[in-house]
């Protein structure tokens, strides 16, 4: 569409005639009511910051997760939005746009992904300003690219106006000013590329370019009203295809209702023809139900007397090394810990344990340093602590235990004691250590509700099934253990998905066979050893049924020094396809599957991942995962995965990739626990690039205790 | 109150979704939850004041024992604790459900188990001042963030003494105010206390028995 000057001045017009009636309503009422509200950047329908259809400058808190889900004239857009960063934020949708009644049929599911970037922030006089990229990836149903700007006139009143290209360049376009830069800028291509799911930068800023405002006014503390001029002229959903609506005026009106501090319920008429709803829930992974959790209080430091006696006397006690070592059973246990072994000597203590409760490694360390002055005889001043996972000995952990006796209630004990904490390597710790005997040669079990559900298949958006699962674990030594589980579903519709379409080998598509015909199905049943080698390294050789469609070998090596950001890993399986009934037999297909990993943590809280080997298909490729990590256990991340199978054989989606999420449950119960729920979202599930699930995989085992993780909830140790 | 609330709806949500087994991970655990706090504390529905009556009349008959009442009006609870230990000059006090308060000569210097607990206080000022008959001192409170982090609050004090046994301490810091009021026995020591433990709990009675 080209409009030219004209059409950009009446555009002009029509904004500031809007905005100057709105603004003197406004400022008439602010007039009235003169106490002080805070401003409350709302969704819009795209499930962004934003007016009504539009964005503003404004970002949410730095962290913050949104669910929007919108609807008006026939589009249903759900999103989640997440805070990247205090500027970046993130937003992916799944949205449906309605036929026409006449054409019929389910209409366009489609999946759309957004970035945006605040580039200024306000200041006394100059305004923020946030350039932003809408629909990036794939078929671009609601590209858009926008450089937007906005200013708060009074603490209760922002007023926002920018230029948008593509669909926000739609209605009363005009020549694109960048093509002063390029002449190439002038046109904007159309179609997608490939397979879709590529990144459409040929499109970008390109094409007629238009201009679209607005103003948002905080009425009350729950109450936000909106007004916006859009430039979106909605021509796919005006088509003979969709002929959703008639777009009878370029402005549109709206409200926000807080109806909590997590919900917030929007009301909008729109282009003077549609009523439109929308429903915000948001969550903040900084800010937990109860801060610190509601976990009991520690056992309190017993500091030793000045005056001890013979110091040593009670080594010569027979008995005495069993009666302190049950005394540390029974103190941690009541704690929700396990001790693993000990060592004792007339000046050191090393114990061995299992935290089975705290989020925070730190938290349990600090629990047990307590614990072992309420115990350990007054001779002993040396701690060594040493968290064990799966068998394995992550890290040693070297207290004074003068520094404990001192630190309990001084002001900036968290800091000090971290500084005089010593982390070490534990691999040699277990010379000599009594291994508890109630520990081992036992199983243990739980029975509990289970929920599973499939994304974005492309008759339903979601699928789900709800039922029973039964896990059990029989340790037999420190790090060899025998676990699985077994599922019955009671209800759900998540074995109805489409029969796969794939052209390559179906290592994944196949899942709603299995979902459909695996009831009850076994979903793991492995055996697993895993251990430390030597300093920084460590293995681990599982066998068995290792996920609900592949069963197998595998074996891994990873090295990770305590103090390394870096850790780097290599791991070969022997996968083999199992039936879709996931009980005990097989089907023909089988692979070697591999990678050579690299993890490292950045200083800034962010975590990134590489893993460079062969995927189920037996293809070749590498996988990047970058996640921001919280120090309170949440994480939220995405990744992508490209392989030597073309994105054409891929099929729809052009390549794996998608967003990832670990919600710790104590978020929400405040109780301690250590409790995660892990979640995938993949806009689709192909056979390109899907890698084996193996349980126990060793950075994810031993990296909790090492000293960047440690450090960063040391705040835990003194809880 | 609304806070109480919240909780027990929680703890209902909880039992609702609750697994059972021996093996920790997966649902909510039987056994952690009966640690939901003073869940287990039968002098719930007694007060504050009836509380200290009762163990006041016990404690004539237990010399060595010492206690205190503790109450939190935020969850409508009161309840005994008793002296745990001592480390150099504070007293931890614990109760059976898994709360303690830690006080240094009568100031309030920690909570755990409670919730948004204070994790340390530095109120060496204040001692001083409660003594000398000083004014203005400052105090630094920490807390844990949502994040596992320690914040630190500092606040300026002032002390008014509106009777001879009774001192009032008023504190502000850039966004929080409180208020803590001591009451002294015959030698000096504080026998009944108001003090602030964070934004979100409020403030705490607590009365000591001997």
């Amino acid at each position: 569409m080209h409009v030219g000057r004209e059409g950009f001045w009446h555009s002009r017009s029509a904004l500031f005639t809007a905005a100057s009636v709105w603004m003197l309503a406004s400022v008439s009422l602010l007039q009235a009511q003169e106490t002080a509200v805070d401003f409350t950047d709302s969704y819009n329908l795209y499930g962004t910051i934003g007016l009504i259809d539009l964005p503003t400058a404004s970002s949410a808190d730095d962290a913050e997760l949104a669910a929007t889900i919108g609807h008006f004239a026939g589009t249903t857009r759900t999103t989640l939005s997440f805070q990247i960063t205090p500027r970046l934020s993130g937003s992916f949708r799944y949205s449906h746009i309605k036929n026409a009644p006449e054409i019929g049929g389910i209409g366009l599911y489609d999946r759309s992904f957004d970035l945006r970037y605040r580039l200024m922030d306000e200041g006394p006089v100059r305004p923020s300003v946030m350039i932003g990229l809408q629909d990036i990836v794939g078929t671009g149903v609601y590209a858009a690219e926008y450089i937007v700007s906005s200013k708060h006139l009074t603490p209760a009143l922002m007023v926002t106006g920018g230029i948008g290209w593509g669909r926000l360049g739609s209605y009363n376009g005009f020549d694109n000013p960048l093509r002063a830069l390029d002449d190439r800028f002038a046109t904007r291509p159309g179609g997608t590329t490939g397979r879709g799911g590529q990144f459409e930068t040929s499109k970008w800023f390109r094409g007629d370019a238009a201009l679209f405002g607005g103003l948002s006014w905080q009425a009350t503390d729950d109450l936000n009203i909106k007004a916006e001029y859009s430039s979106d002229a909605y021509a796919r959903e005006r088509s003979p295809q969709n002929d959703l609506f008639e777009r009878n005026s370029p402005l549109n009106f709206g409200l926000s209702y807080a109806l909590s501090e997590n919900t917030a319920l929007q009301a909008h008429y729109l282009y003077g023809a549609e009523f439109g709803a929308g429903l915000t829930f948001t969550l903040n992974p900084r800010k937990p139900v109860i801060i610190g959790g509601s976990g009991q209080r520690p056992t309190p430091v017993v500091p030793r007397q000045r005056q001890t006696g013979n110091a040593v006397a009670w080594t010569a006690q027979p008995d005495g090394q069993d009666i302190l070592r049950d005394s540390m059973i029974r103190l941690l246990e009541f704690e929700g810990m396990s001790l693993e072994a000990m060592a004792l000597s007339p000046t050191s203590v090393t114990v061995l344990v299992r935290n089975e409760t705290y989020m925070a490694g730190s938290e349990a360390i600090g629990r047990t340093a307590r614990i072992l002055t309420r115990v350990m005889p007054a001779s002993v001043e040396h701690f060594t602590i040493v968290p064990v996972v799966g068998g394995i000995r992550t890290v040693a952990v070297d207290l004074q235990r003068s520094d404990i006796e001192e630190l309990e209630f001084a002001p900036d004990n968290a800091w000090k004691s971290f500084a005089r904490a010593k982390l070490r390597d534990a691999a040699a710790t277990d010379a000599n250590t009594v291994l508890n005997p109630d520990l081992y040669r036992r199983l243990f079990w739980r029975i509990g509700p289970y929920f599973a559900a499939t994304y974005f298949d492309p008759d339903s958006p979601i699928r789900g099934a709800v039922g029973l699962e039964l896990a059990a674990r029989y340790d037999i030594a420190p790090g060899v253990s025998i676990s699985g589980n077994l599922r019955k579903r009671f209800f759900g519709n998540i074995g109805d998905g489409r029969e796969s379409d794939s052209v390559i080998q179906r290592v994944r598509t196949d899942g709603p066979l299995y979902a459909a015909e695996g009831d009850p199905a076994l979903t793991q049943l492995v055996a697993n050893y895993q251990f430390n080698v030597s300093p920084d390294y460590y293995a681990r050789f599982t066998g068995g049924y290792l996920e609900a469609m592949y069963g197998g070998l595998s074996a891994e090596v990873l090295w990770k020094p305590v103090q390394s950001r870096l850790g780097i890993g290599a791991e070969i399986n022997y996968a083999h396809q199992r039936d879709f009934d996931q009980l005990f037999g097989f089907q023909d297909y089988n692979v070697i599957t591999g990678h050579a990993s690299a993890y490292y943590a950045f200083a800034n809280n962010f975590h990134g991942q590489i893993d460079v080997g062969r995927y189920l298909a037996g293809d070749f490729g590498t996988t990047v995962s970058l996640d921001r990590e919280f120090e309170n256990g949440w994480r939220v991340g995405a990744f992508a995965t490209l392989t030597d199978v073309s994105f054409d054989e891929f099929g729809e989606g052009s390549f794996d990739k998608g967003l990832r999420f670990s919600i710790p449950l104590e978020h929400f119960f405040g109780r301690p626990s250590r409790d995660t729920n892990q979640f995938t979202l993949r806009p689709l599930t192909r056979d390109g690039g899907a890698r084996l699930n193996v349980p126990n995989r060793l950075y994810e085992t031993i990296r909790e205790n090492h000293a960047n993780d440690l450090r960063g909830s040391w705040g835990r140790f003194w809880r | 109150m609304r806070l109480l609330d919240k909780r027990n709806l929680m703890f209902v949500a909880a039992v609702a979704l609750s697994a059972c087994g021996n093996m920790q991970g997966g649902g909510a655990d039987i056994k952690q939850l009966s640690t939901v706090i003073f869940q287990d504390t039968p002098e719930v529905s007694v007060s504050a004041q009836e509380l200290t009556r009762q163990l006041r009349q016990q404690a004539t008959s237990q010399a060595n024992a010492h206690f205190l009442v503790l109450d939190v009006p935020v969850f409508g609870v009161a309840a005994p604790f008793s002296l745990s230990g001592t480390n150099r000059d504070v007293d931890t006090y614990l109760t059976s459900s898994g709360v303690s308060v830690s006080l240094r000569n009568g100031l309030l210097v920690a909570t755990r188990g409670l919730g948004f607990d204070l994790m340390t206080a530095d109120v060496t000022e204040t001692l001083v001042a409660l003594g000398a008959n000083e004014d203005r001192p400052v105090r630094i409170h920490r807390y844990l963030d949502g994040d596992n982090q320690i914040i630190t609050n500092s606040f300026v004090c002032s002390l008014e003494r509106p009777d001879v046994d009774v001192i009032i301490e008023r504190c502000v810091s850039t966004y929080l105010a409180f208020e803590n009021t001591y009451n002294f026995d015959m030698n000096g020591g504080i026998i009944a206390s108001e003090q602030w433990v964070s934004p979100q709990i409020g403030m705490i009675g607590i009365t000591m028995i001997n």
